[in-house]
């Protein structure tokens, strides 16, 4: 039986949206209320799948299968498991303090209403889909919503900002359906187990149950599922059956060679489809050189959006990282892992050194993310060295992608708080906020500190995790990421200091410096206890991602199988040579 | 001897044939009813749009019933002797032709393109080119091949002109005449050649012939090199032709210019209609021509067979096939990054329409050229492919009807074609604008849209047949894809964000226009949200034909 909290928590908001239509022209404030109770049902669904026991495990539940498209052999597939357990939390909760940060939008309510709904579906639905045309329907239903919000809604520059968000991550997303056909090409379910076919969700929900009560093969076959038919017809004509399911393509690359084989210039397939996912998610993650769309997109978009953009938007590239390249992927990730590993060495220093620079405070809240995200891939990078060094490695990029959603959000958050007192956001004209508005600025400081990497907040457990593993992966690099800590801290406190401390503000419009009102707390004060509370006790996000983790990266437990013998760090030493 | 012939031509007619070639009928029915009605002055208050719009509800109604007990359960025949052929692509794909001509009816009355005086001449010429259409979509035989693409054509250049008065229309006009005529000149010179070299005009003859003469081993004989150069040339010849009707390149040079002189109904007809049946002909001359392993093996018994068996696994007409592989493949990347790149620096509304139709003909072509490698090993395969052309038609015929019905509608209110007039749409015209974005939207083929899911059906086809053209093709759609966002974007951008002139009073388009639009517009996403019984139709559509 489908079980369909998932079903809910998608279609909710789309539904929410498609509701716009009937809400009066003239009651925009009607908008903004069924948009904030429908993120608030939202939230309360997603917050429930963490406490009815069941999510959370190595394996997937609360799953939902049905044929959507059997003629394309697209299943509408959701589930989810300790990876996206913690960011569709995040996901739904961000998505309501958006909404209630959006209370004060007046340019038409009900379009942008409507539009973060549909945002929220494609996000949602990003993070449950198990199913790579599902996965890519929900991608892609982000794009146009996301556009209009930047262009529509933004700020002056907004329409170009747009354009090139769009145009970027369109180049990414279409790379990205080529690696899935590719793999899709090459794939074939009569080749699995009848184990892994249960535990990868394609004999139904039923089956993929940790303690299901042993629904067969047989069974399966018998069942007038149209898959189970298809399964029969394959299985008797000798002939592949091919399968867009993300977690069975996953499992096919652990236990057989259908990915494997040789292709163009000297490399097998898996290789180039991880080469097109790597450079397509890259574009979200973003990784230099490929970033330049985000600081303009974040600079230009209304606060809500920014907060979105930054804390769940960014996250979706990671996502695919960890859900799909890695375990699909995994001969070609250990191959590429040193590249992978530079790249994001130098998107952290590279984020910082122009967030440095940077004399718009909110500009330089999107740098430091291109600086934070890094983290991510030489934590993924560093995963392939072996078991211990995935669990810490992946565990901390999953940890580093929750605790930047929160940091940045708030961050984001904070700087919207003053633009919208004072119409402009140049720190060498803020100054002294600290004194005119405590509050504000007390939280603000946390959660800079939380993304300084400060002990005890939530920034620093991500950055430790990743860097664990990357010193046996390769000590420079590590050396090198560790240092960019100096360099973060350093811009950080610049801007706290210029925007937050100092005698008094002598900007313009300094009488409307009015204190915090309670519907800002109501978005700030969350965001800051989460920050901390995720600093204290990491453990509630890394115990619910690890299993699942671990169990994803189980080809990376296993030494070299073509080089037997060799030590992990020789191993690094492979990796560059034969990516030189 | 003769009464025997005679009694098996008329039962063959009127007990085969006839019946099953009901829409044609009325069709033809209509077209003498809308010129008879002008003669007695009784009739001439008869607005003709009643009669047309008759005729084509009473076609598709025949339509239906002929699809009654499902496209599955249709068995192939043979009609008129062999003429044409009666199975389920040619149901479907004439089923898209006249929803279309139903459509394309109610859409010209609106915008007054028909109008009471002259609408006969109009509604003529549309149903000519659809009956010649019709023919393309079921032909069986040289004959009805060139039938029905001069019949299709012929009305196409008037329809080009019917607005009289205004030269460029007449320049595309004349234009698209003398190239039309052109390549039907080619396309018959290849044609002939075929038949010559073969020995028959019935197609799937054609393919038996093409299958005995061992292409495999004449290629390796120095002394019949005249015949292979000649089938080359022949097959090079009739796709000259079929790439002028799809406008593919290098044969796409009439399109922009005949898209921008004619009205924009005339481009959604031209675009959608004329597309749709020369790809269901070209899927029919490769699947019955170039021979495939199943129904040789089937059609040639005894000796035959043990002489296919005795050969390698390559099939009889591997070269053959493996040379038109490459034409088609070729072809269809060329015509989508040109079309591509043309599109980008285009100002005016129609022509950038022309140019995004003809890198959709490179994206259609691609799983024709899929199909024609799989029908070698795996002729389920193939239909699969043919299956993906035919559910990419099915949504490009909602996406682009809705975008020139929307240029209709905005030249009537705004007077204007090119882009930038379009500007502030989404604030005076809301129904326009957001049906003319979903169409855009569609057309670049995002999900959750028709536009992505007949996308996703091609590029599954190329995946499947492997090989190193369709990953070339594979590369090219994804790249092309990423391309054409920027025109398609640009004209979402400035129907939503730009401001609308200061002049821009009430320019709604009255209710039935709205209506129509919506209509046409509504498929574009409920298909896309549910498009399971589309590809479903069109799997059934292309069952079993490729074997």
């Amino acid at each position: 039986m489908n079980d369909h909290a998932l079903t809910l928590l998608v279609l909710l908001p789309a539904a929410a949206a498609c509701a716009m239509a009937l809400v009066p022209k003239s009651a925009g404030g009607a908008a903004k209320k069924l948009t904030l109770a429908t993120t608030a049902l939202v939230a309360l669904i997603a917050w429930s799948l963490a406490f009815d026991g069941r999510a959370g495990g190595a394996g997937l539940s609360h799953i939902v299968s049905a044929p959507w498209i059997p003629s394309l052999g697209v299943q509408f597939f959701l589930g989810v498991d300790g990876v996206s357990l913690p960011l569709v939390i995040l996901t739904a909760s961000l998505s309501f303090l958006a909404a209630l940060a959006s209370l004060g939008v007046e340019r038409h309510p009900r379009g942008y209403c409507a539009l973060l709904l549909l945002l929220q579906t494609g996000m949602l639905g990003v993070f449950l889909a198990l199913d790579f045309v599902v996965f890519y329907v929900f991608w892609e239903l982000i794009l146009v919503p996301m556009y209009l919000l930047i262009a529509v809604w933004g700020g002056d520059g907004g329409r170009r900002a747009a354009l090139k968000y769009f145009i970027y991550t369109l180049a990414g997303s279409v790379l990205m359906l080529g690696a899935g056909l590719l793999l899709y090409g090459q794939s074939d379910l009569t080749r699995l187990a009848p184990a892994d076919l249960a535990e990868c969700g394609v004999m139904g929900p039923d089956a993929a149950k940790p303690h299901a009560s042993g629904m067969v093969l047989a069974e399966w076959l018998a069942s007038d599922d149209p898959l189970a038919e298809r399964y029969v017809d394959a299985e008797a004509a000798g002939a592949p059956l091919r399968t867009f399911n993300l977690s069975a393509m996953a499992r096919l690359a652990r236990s057989t060679d259908v990915f494997t084989s040789k292709s163009w210039g000297g490399h097998n397939l898996a290789w180039w489809a991880f080469v097109l996912l790597a450079v397509g998610l890259a574009i979200k993650l973003p990784a230099v050189p490929l970033h330049t769309w985000l600081p303009d997109a974040h600079t230009e978009a209304p606060t809500p959006v920014s907060m979105l953009l930054a804390g769940v938007m960014l996250k979706l590239g990671g996502y695919g990282l960890v859900r799909i390249a890695w375990p699909v992927c995994p001969e070609a990730a250990r191959d590429l892992a040193f590249v992978v590993a530079v790249v994001g060495v130098v998107g952290l220093f590279w984020g910082a050194l122009a967030a440095m620079a940077q004399t718009d405070f909110k500009r330089l809240v999107a740098y430091s993310s291109v600086s934070h995200m890094g983290y991510v891939l030489i934590g993924l990078a560093a995963g392939t060295l072996g078991a211990d060094a995935w669990a810490l490695g992946a565990t901390g990029a999953v940890f580093q992608m929750v605790a930047h959603g929160v940091t940045s959000a708030g961050l984001f958050f904070a700087v919207g708080v003053i633009y919208e007192r004072v119409h402009h956001r140049d720190l060498n004209q803020l100054g002294g906020l600290m004194n005119r508005m405590p509050t504000a600025s007390g939280l603000a400081l946390v959660l800079a500190l939380a993304s300084l990497g400060l002990p005890c907040l939530c920034g620093f457990v991500g950055e430790l995790l990743v860097l664990l593993p990357a010193w046996t992966f390769n000590p420079y690099l590590a050396a090198a990421a560790a240092s960019v800590t100096v360099l973060i801290a350093a811009y950080t406190l610049r801007a706290v200091r210029l925007a937050y401390y100092g005698p008094e503000y002598r900007g313009p419009n300094g009488d409307r410096l009015t204190p915090v009102t309670p519907r800002e707390l109501a978005v700030l004060i969350p965001l800051a206890v989460a920050a901390v509370v995720l600093g204290v006790r990491p453990g509630i996000v890394t115990e619910v991602a690890e299993p699942a983790l671990v169990a994803a990266g189980q080809p990376f437990a296993h030494p070299h199988p073509n080089l037997p013998g060799m030590t992990p760090v020789a191993d690094a030493a492979d990796a560059r040579r034969t990516t030189r | 001897m003769l009464p025997t012939l005679v009694e098996q031509l008329a039962n063959d007619t009127a007990g085969l044939s006839l019946p099953r070639s009901a829409p044609e009928v009325t069709l033809v029915v209509t077209i003498v009813a809308l010129l008879l009605a002008r003669v007695p002055a009784a009739l001439r208050r008869i607005d003709p749009v009643w009669i047309a719009l008759t005729g084509a509800l009473v076609a598709l109604g025949c339509l239906l019933g002929e699809a009654r007990g499902g496209l599955a359960a249709i068995e192939p025949v043979e009609l008129f002797t062999g003429m044409l052929r009666h199975d389920a692509l040619g149901v479907f794909s004439r089923g898209l032709l006249l929803m279309f001509l139903v459509m394309m009816v109610v859409l010209s009355k609106l915008t007054g393109l028909a109008s009471r005086d002259d609408g006969q001449d109009f509604f003529v010429l549309l149903f000519g080119a659809t009956l010649g259409m019709c023919v393309m979509c079921r032909a069986n035989h040289l004959m009805t091949v060139v039938l029905g693409i001069e019949m299709a054509s012929v009305p196409s250049y008037v329809l080009v002109g019917i607005v009289k008065g205004r030269r460029r229309s007449g320049e595309a006009a004349l234009k698209y005449s003398v190239y039309g005529a052109a390549a039907a000149g080619v396309m018959l010179y290849g044609v002939s050649l075929l038949a010559g070299l073969l020995g028959s005009v019935h197609l799937p003859t054609l393919g038996l012939r093409l299958a005995e003469l061992q292409v495999a081993s004449l290629a390796g004989d120095p002394s019949q090199r005249g015949v292979i150069m000649a089938l080359a040339l022949a097959g090079v010849l009739v796709l000259v032709g079929m790439a002028f009707k799809l406008s593919a390149a290098p044969f796409h040079f009439w399109a922009p210019d005949v898209f921008a002189g004619a009205p924009a109904e005339v481009g959604a007809f031209l675009s959608v209609a004329s597309k749709t049946a020369a790809l269901v002909l070209l899927l029919r001359l490769v699947s019955l021509v170039l021979p495939h392993g199943v129904s040789v093996d089937a059609a040639l018994p005894g000796e035959g067979v043990s002489r296919l068996a005795a050969m390698s696994d390559a099939g009889p007409a591997a070269p053959a096939r493996a040379f038109v592989v490459g034409l088609i493949a070729t072809a269809a990347a060329v015509t989508c990054t040109l079309g591509n790149l043309a599109a980008l620096s285009q100002t005016n509304a129609k022509r950038l329409l022309a140019y995004s139709t003809i890198a959709h003909a490179g994206y259609l072509l691609m799983p024709i050229a899929a199909a024609i490698a799989l029908a070698e090993h795996d002729p389920a395969g193939a239909s699969g492919a043919a299956a993906a052309v035919m559910l990419y038609a099915a949504g490009y015929l909602f996406l682009n009807f809705t975008a020139f019905a929307a240029v209709a509608a905005i030249r009537n209110t705004r007077g204007a074609e090119t882009i930038e007039d379009y500007a502030g749409l989404i604030r005076t015209a809301p129904v326009t604008a957001v049906a003319f974005c979903l169409a855009m939207i569609g057309l670049l083929g995002l999900p959750p849209l028709v536009g992505f899911w007949g996308k996703l059906a091609a590029l599954r086809a190329l995946v499947d047949a492997g090989g190193p053209w369709m990953v070339m093709l594979l590369v090219v759609a994804v790249l092309n894809t990423a391309l054409s966002l920027v025109y398609y974007l640009r004209v979402v951008k400035t129907i939503c964000l730009d401001a609308p002139p200061e002049d821009a009073g009430v320019e709604r388009p009255e209710r039935p226009t709205r209506l129509l639009l919506a209509v046409g517009a509504a498929p574009i996403l409920l298909l896309g949200i549910a498009p399971e019984w589309l590809a479903r139709l069109a799997g059934e559509a292309c069952q079993g034909l490729f074997g």
